[in-house]
């Protein structure tokens, strides 16, 4: 009898979550996938995702059982069909008329907070652990007060540019950007607070600004980054002075490692602000006698992703299976659970909630980030 | 007896029981219950190499962890693998599929990609040329690549007169013919996608005589000039270019977009050079039919190619789009190609 280290049969309060499959596995997959993918003009797409969430739920493991995904293909495809027309009247509607523009958009407006609010709720209906659902519990009122803005800041600036095009207000669009940060961290906390396994609704002890503390870091070191660049710039141009044009080279040196600088900051900050969000949300969250704790670290997330980055590049994109299975199994691997009373005893709280809603194609396609 | 957890899906609870199959049902055992299952009400789920089997009875779930039982218990439940599994079982398969993969890609983008651009661009309104045509001159001007013509009244009227003998008794589209000066587009001309004409002051200067003339060679030197362009026009090809750009330029986003935007951007370069090769060469068909209607021979296209093949005119500022699908250079990589095809199809 086989029995993991980890096994439901004693009182153990702490479980972390592993991940049985392989890259070479998921490679098999993925390339079949994708190649039926193709064939069908994207239309095996809905059910090659499908076969992936399923491949890396079900070879995730907490406490002796598994997750599993139990999505429906064809609602898949429906949202997936429903999100390229959409998208596809986004690109083009300003070409046919102004008219048909401003409706597209105000139908966008709209149409996609309510639409990321049952992406959400569809994927996690749609896990299982223990034969019981996770489930969203989000109301929808919540989702237009936190997907309102965002959506706007994707969708009005081609409008705008159709509509008077050259005003100055195209640009003041652009300001909203700076209030990214707590847009998304509106976002994580909605995503968050209202996570439900089974019956039992999360508890999430974040506040949005709280959430945002990674950005006002990354901005932080930012601003310390170009204190020294512009440093290694007045360097550069002190060295060169009353230099011959050969020489001068190695004294713009400074300013060419400067610039080397600033470009992997841009680069480094994307898994640094995902790395420390995810942590700071997921160990806010907790369900009633469990408590999570995400603890990825920042340095070697950034090299596993250095690496996935450059292999996937060398091997024209034949990495990129392989590249998924290492994520999955970082994340997996700092993820913990915590019980104290016991896992089984917390667990048995939960019951089988009513049935839930559809609707997952349009974020997926859009590329909202709704993996956990 | 194979060992299993069983989920009775109403609460999480796991429950430690065994699995038999006897008499074409699944016995569930436990110490504090027993159930059977019809093996027609079993769902086995895809099975993963390492992955707990997952069944599904009803409401309740059974995981069986991995391990030695395994494989007997889906003989037992009569497993079959379907077609996609074994494919992806096997690595040989799995490096089939692999080559398949790129023969469909490649074959999507060589025809595929054409053929829809073409049915698609076979279906837009009419409305749609004239707007990117405009918008294409709009542009143009706006660059500052165009400027009113330096030449005589009298040049630019003999210019004009020979875009009726170039059209074809029922034109597609109502054509106009603009002769502009143009520093950046060097001695060129131009089909826009709505019906619009440009031919260059440099074109028209490199059809003159030793006596600044436009004789009869000269004449039908840009009568070729005139029907190339003409055969652009009536062959709709600028809509269907940028039809097939678009397309490709969508689809490599969908297939590659989120791991290489140089990836992305490469098959549509390709293909749009493909594009224009091939368009070029039915556009001088056609402007060898205009010749012979007119009593001429395509020759006089060819040595005005190999004229402006001598001139090479700076291109630089032409936007890409432009100048592959509607322009002919003297830098385009397929002019010696054409000067000969069109030298052979002469007397």
């Amino acid at each position: 009898m086989h029995l993991p280290d980890d096994g439901p049969f004693d009182e153990q309060t702490s479980h972390g979550l592993s991940f049985s499959g392989s890259g070479a596995e998921y490679f098999r997959i993925w390339i079949v996938n994708l190649l039926l993918t193709v064939a069908t003009l994207g239309i095996y797409s809905a059910w090659a995702k499908t076969r992936r969430l399923q491949y890396f739920y079900r070879n995730t493991q907490l406490a002796g059982a598994s997750f599993d995904f139990r999505g429906d293909p064809k609602a898949i495809l429906r949202g997936r069909i429903l999100a390229v027309t959409l998208l596809a009247t986004y690109h083009y509607a300003f070409g046919f008329s102004l008219k048909v523009g401003v409706v597209t958009v105000a139908l966008l407006l709209a149409g996609l907070p309510f639409m990321m609010r049952s992406a959400l709720r569809f994927r996690l209906s749609n896990t299982v652990y223990r034969g019981l659902p996770f489930g969203f519990a989000g109301g929808i009122k919540e989702a237009y007060i936190v997907y309102v803005v965002p959506v706007a800041i994707f969708v009005l600036p081609g409008a705008l540019v159709a509509l008077m095009p050259g005003s100055p207000l195209v640009g003041i669009i652009f300001l909203l950007y700076l209030c990214w940060p707590l847009m998304h961290g509106a976002m994580k906390a909605y995503q968050h607070k209202h996570l439900m396994a089974g019956d039992q609704n999360a508890t999430f002890t974040l506040d949005t600004a709280s959430l945002a503390k990674p950005y006002v870091r990354a901005f932080l070191i930012g601003l310390g980054l170009m204190v020294v660049v512009g440093l290694a710039f007045g360097l550069s141009v002190f060295l060169a002075r009353g230099q011959k044009s050969t020489a001068a080279f190695a004294a713009f040196l400074p300013a060419i490692l400067a610039v080397v600088a600033m470009y992997l900051y841009v680069l480094l900050m994307g898994p640094y602000i995902l790395v420390r969000m995810n942590n700071l949300a997921w160990s806010a969250t907790s369900f009633p006698g469990v408590r999570i704790t995400c603890a990825m670290r920042v340095w070697p997330y950034l090299r596993l992703q250095t690496v996935n980055v450059l292999l996937t590049l060398l091997t024209f994109g034949l990495f990129r299976p392989f590249a998924a299975v290492r994520t999955w199994k970082y994340r997996v691997a700092h993820i913990t659970i915590d019980a104290p009373d016991g896992f089984e005893q917390a667990v048995l709280a939960a019951r089988r909630p009513p049935a839930a809603a559809a609707g997952d194609g349009i974020a997926d396609f859009l590329g909202v980030d709704l993996s956990w | 007896m194979i060992t299993a957890h069983f989920f009775d899906g109403h609460d999480a609870r796991l429950q430690p029981v065994g699995l038999d199959v006897r008499n074409d049902h699944l016995h569930v055992d436990a110490p504090g219950f027993a159930r059977s299952y019809p093996l027609t009400d079993v769902a086995l789920a895809e099975p993963f190499e390492q992955a707990p089997l997952v069944l599904r009875l009803g409401d309740a779930t059974c995981e069986v962890p991995y391990g030695p039982g395994r494989q007997a218990l889906l003989a037992a439940l009569g497993y079959r693998k379907s077609a996609v599994e074994r494919w992806q079982a096997r690595w040989p398969a799995a490096l089939a599929a692999l080559v398949l993969l790129l023969a469909l890609l490649g074959a999507g983008f060589v025809w595929g990609v054409p053929a829809a651009a073409g049915f698609i661009a076979a279906r837009l309104p009419a409305s749609v040329d004239i707007k990117l045509g405009r918008a294409a001159l709009a542009g143009l001007e706006a660059q500052g690549m165009l400027a009113p013509s330096r030449l005589s009244d009298d040049r630019i009227a003999d210019v004009e007169a020979l875009l009726p003998r170039a059209l074809p008794a029922h034109p597609r589209v109502p054509v106009r013919l603009l002769v502009r000066s143009s520093d950046a587009l060097g001695a060129n001309a131009l089909a826009l996608p709505d019906g619009t004409i440009i031919v260059t002051d440099k074109m028209v200067r490199l059809a003159l005589d030793k006596r600044n003339e436009l004789d009869d060679i000269g004449q039908a030197e840009l009568l070729g000039v005139i029907g190339h362009e003409v055969g652009h026009i009536e062959r709709r090809h600028a809509t269907r270019a940028m039809t097939g750009s678009s397309l490709t330029a969508a689809l490599s986003a969908t297939l590659f977009g989120d791991f290489s935007a140089v990836a992305a951007g490469l098959p549509a370069v390709l293909t749009q050079m493909q594009y224009s090769r091939a368009m070029e060469l039915e556009a001088d068909d056609y402007a060898i039919d205009v010749l012979r209607r007119n009593g001429r021979e395509p020759d006089d296209l060819a040595d005005i190619l190999e004229a402006l093949e001598r001139q090479h005119p700076g291109e630089g500022d032409v936007p890409r789009w432009l100048r592959r699908s509607m322009a002919y250079l003297s830098t385009h990589p397929d002019t010696a190609e054409r000067i000969e095809r069109l030298y052979k199809a002469g007397p």
